[in-house]
């Protein structure tokens, strides 16, 4: 039942401590690494 | 509110303690004083009844704005799983967030809107488009990847990369608005809002304004934690 499953009433579980992640194959971060491309070589260009 | 003249809080029943701090939180939260306001709702929230899930419902309202703009903390997914209302109201808001996604954090505000505005939370959540922000300057930096190994180095000495141009971040925030509303800004905008990250803290460094270039200050440390 729900109620079972109810959190304890202290702070754990209950806000993501850090969801800071070095996490870079996403599809935004791929996504990012090609637009990113683009600026460098409009710079050279 | 005055309780100079009253008895101590811990004399009177349990449930309107939790009533009283409940109340004193959304009124420091009106107020803006978010700090007090976190203390009074974290206090009211201990001491709910478990059962009571309208009532815990009711103090997450606020406590979660809150914590936004305390400590950059977001609810967990099993907290939000717990309160579908809570999932509803905060739920794409948080999960943009997390994503660096200013479009869709910018679609769930306005989306909620009547209902924030009810509420009185839709100023406090607005500040959240900070974290979304941060995390997209953020990402710029991971993806940015490394800087060349100088003679002598090895893997385990490779610094990523810390001077990264202010038209990376512009082209960054281009792709997080989408199509539709990242075509209007324009680089010095862009640069006037990574200023502005770096006065509030959120991420460490400096602007090089001839080089058109941020740098941003070596190893871990140039966005500090979630928890400010």
């Amino acid at each position: 039942a729900e109620e079972d499953t109810e959190l304890p009433s202290g702070n754990q579980h209950l806000w993501e401590e850090s969801w800071d992640d070095d996490e870079t194959n996403d599809d935004f971060s791929k996504q990012l690494k090609e637009e990113l491309k683009k600026v460098d070589a409009n710079k050279r260009s | 509110v005055s309780s100079s003249d009253m008895p101590p809080l811990d004399a009177f029943p349990k449930a309107h303690q939790v009533t009283f701090n409940y109340y004193s939180g959304v009124l420091f939260f009106l107020e803006e004083d978010y700090k007090k306001a976190e203390n009074f709702l974290n206090e009211a929230w201990s001491s709910c009844h478990k059962d009571a899930r309208k009532n815990r419902e009711l103090i997450l309202t606020y406590l979660i704005p809150c914590r936004f703009v305390t400590s950059h903390k977001l609810p967990s997914p099993a907290l939000l799983a717990l309160y579908p209302r809570l999932e509803c109201l905060f739920g794409t808001m948080v999960r943009s967030i997390k994503r660096a996604d200013l479009a869709g954090f910018d679609a769930a505000l306005s989306a909620g809107e009547p209902e924030f505005v009810k509420r009185r939370i839709y100023l406090t959540l607005e500040r959240g488009r900070d974290i979304v922000l941060r995390n997209l300057l953020r990402k710029v930096f991971l993806v940015g990847g490394f800087d060349p190994l100088k003679e002598g180095q090895t893997e385990a000495d490779a610094v990523r990369r810390t001077r990264i141009p202010v038209a990376e971040f512009a082209a960054a925030m281009r792709l997080s608005l989408g199509q539709n509303n990242g075509e209007v800004l324009d680089d010095d905008e862009v640069e006037c809002m990574i200023a502005n990250m770096i006065y509030k803290g959120s991420m460490k460094g400096y602007i090089s304004r001839e080089r058109r270039m941020v740098v941003l200050s070596k190893g871990a440390s140039a966005f500090p934690g979630t928890s400010l």
